[in-house]
């Protein structure tokens, strides 16, 4: 095989054995795509072309694409519900990740595209999905108005994880969906602690399109130690939901920063604060700054909670205690609990 | 209680606004989601 043979191989996405690097010097390498390196495949002596370099941790979504559809074959998202579904090509990411690593990150190049198919928790546990831009450059379209964009459950001891620089937007027609956008959730043993999500900006491509939860953290499963363990929200923008924008229960030892709730439908834009009702599936040791809450701010089962920011209406109860609150409302409802500091306007 | 007051229409006024503001938002980063589609 000659070596521009090998090289046109390695241009389609294949893999071919080269014989010496100084030989691709005297080869056109014109058709190779552009940005696409050689690398040498240690595992089977072959000479292959990638986006991401293999030997890091880090996993780039072009190759997980053109490994599972083929070089040139798979799109971005061109209209509504059309594109190469990410899904997979994600959870091929994250499985090779964990193989080869146990941890890693998946990045998501600056683009618009379509997931049909959410990534399993199994696969996702553990990894940073990342845009390589912000929240405005790496959209990803969810087609789905049944399901969890992204579900990270710690499951396996693969706790860790997040979800930074996105655009998370629900597909136009999906109505009234039951879809999330992340969801944390484990069980008794274990649970995504130690969670970071920074620069998110999630809506839908309609007026009539709305996820049914934004964010939802239910570490309720766990007591010992109890809840969702560490974690932070840096610029998090949520719209267009039915249910909730934010809910946290069970949460501990989480700071949050500059997290707003718009244009929903219903209590779409509520975000709660909460637990079981046990001190161990409470809510406790929480930090809220630069909170703008469309709804109602719903304020239970929780201790060690300091909030500042604006509420439309703050909803709380008596088993709310030991807390600062910092906020500007437009009507109170309930009771707080007998040890805080409350400063409204 | 001041702090149980009811809605005052300073603050009625300023979550509309700040509503209507948001609608505009995000229809607007919608469409241009939109504008890239293929027809």
């Amino acid at each position: 095989m000659t070596l521009s043979r090998q090289l046109a191989d390695l241009t389609s996405g294949g893999s071919t054995t080269l014989a010496t690097l100084d030989d691709v010097g005297d080869v056109n390498l014109t058709g190779l795509e552009d940005g696409k390196v050689i690398y040498r495949d240690g595992a089977t002596s072959l000479w292959k072309a990638a986006w991401a370099n293999p030997k890091d941790p880090v996993a780039d979504l072009r190759d997980f694409l053109d490994a599972r559809y083929g070089a040139g074959v798979w799109t971005g998202r061109t209209g509504v519900g059309t594109g190469t579904d990410i899904g997979p090509a994600i959870e091929d990411a994250g499985l090779a990740l964990r193989s080869r690593y146990g941890r890693g990150t998946i990045r998501i190049p600056p683009d618009q595209w379509l997931m049909t198919t959410p990534p399993s928790a199994a696969s996702i546990n553990g990894h940073m999905i990342e845009g390589t831009s912000n929240s405005i450059g790496c959209q990803i379209v969810f087609n789905n108005n049944n399901a969890a964009m992204f579900t990270f459950s710690g499951a396996g001891g693969y706790t860790a994880g997040g979800v930074r620089h996105l655009a998370l937007m629900l597909e136009a027609n999906a109505g009234s969906s039951n879809s999330y956008v992340i969801h944390l959730q484990g069980d008794a043993t274990n649970q995504p602690d130690q969670f970071l999500i920074e620069d998110i900006y999630s809506s839908s491509l309609d007026a009539t399109a709305f996820w049914y939860n934004g964010f939802l953290l239910n570490g309720q499963s766990r007591t010992s130690p109890q809840g969702i363990r560490v974690g932070s929200i840096n610029n998090y923008q949520q719209f267009r939901c039915r249910n909730m924008s934010f809910g946290f229960f069970n949460a501990v030892q989480w700071n949050i920063s500059n997290i707003g709730s718009y244009s929903g439908t219903g209590t779409g834009m509520n975000i709660y604060i909460g637990g079981g009702g046990t001190a161990s599936t409470n809510t406790t040791q929480m930090d809220i700054t630069n909170l703008v809450c469309s709804g109602e701010l719903n304020l239970t089962n929780a201790t060690n909670v300091a909030i500042s920011g604006l509420t439309n209406t703050l909803a709380t109860a008596t088993s709310f205690d030991y807390y600062w609150l910092d906020l500007n409302h437009n009507g109170w409802s309930g009771s707080l609990g007998g040890s805080g500091y409350q400063r409204f306007l | 209680m001041s702090e149980r007051r009811k809605p005052t229409k300073e603050k009625t006024k300023f979550w509309k606004e700040l509503a209507e503001a948001k609608e505009k938002e995000a229809l607007a980063f919608a469409a241009k989601i939109r504008a890239k589609e293929v027809k």
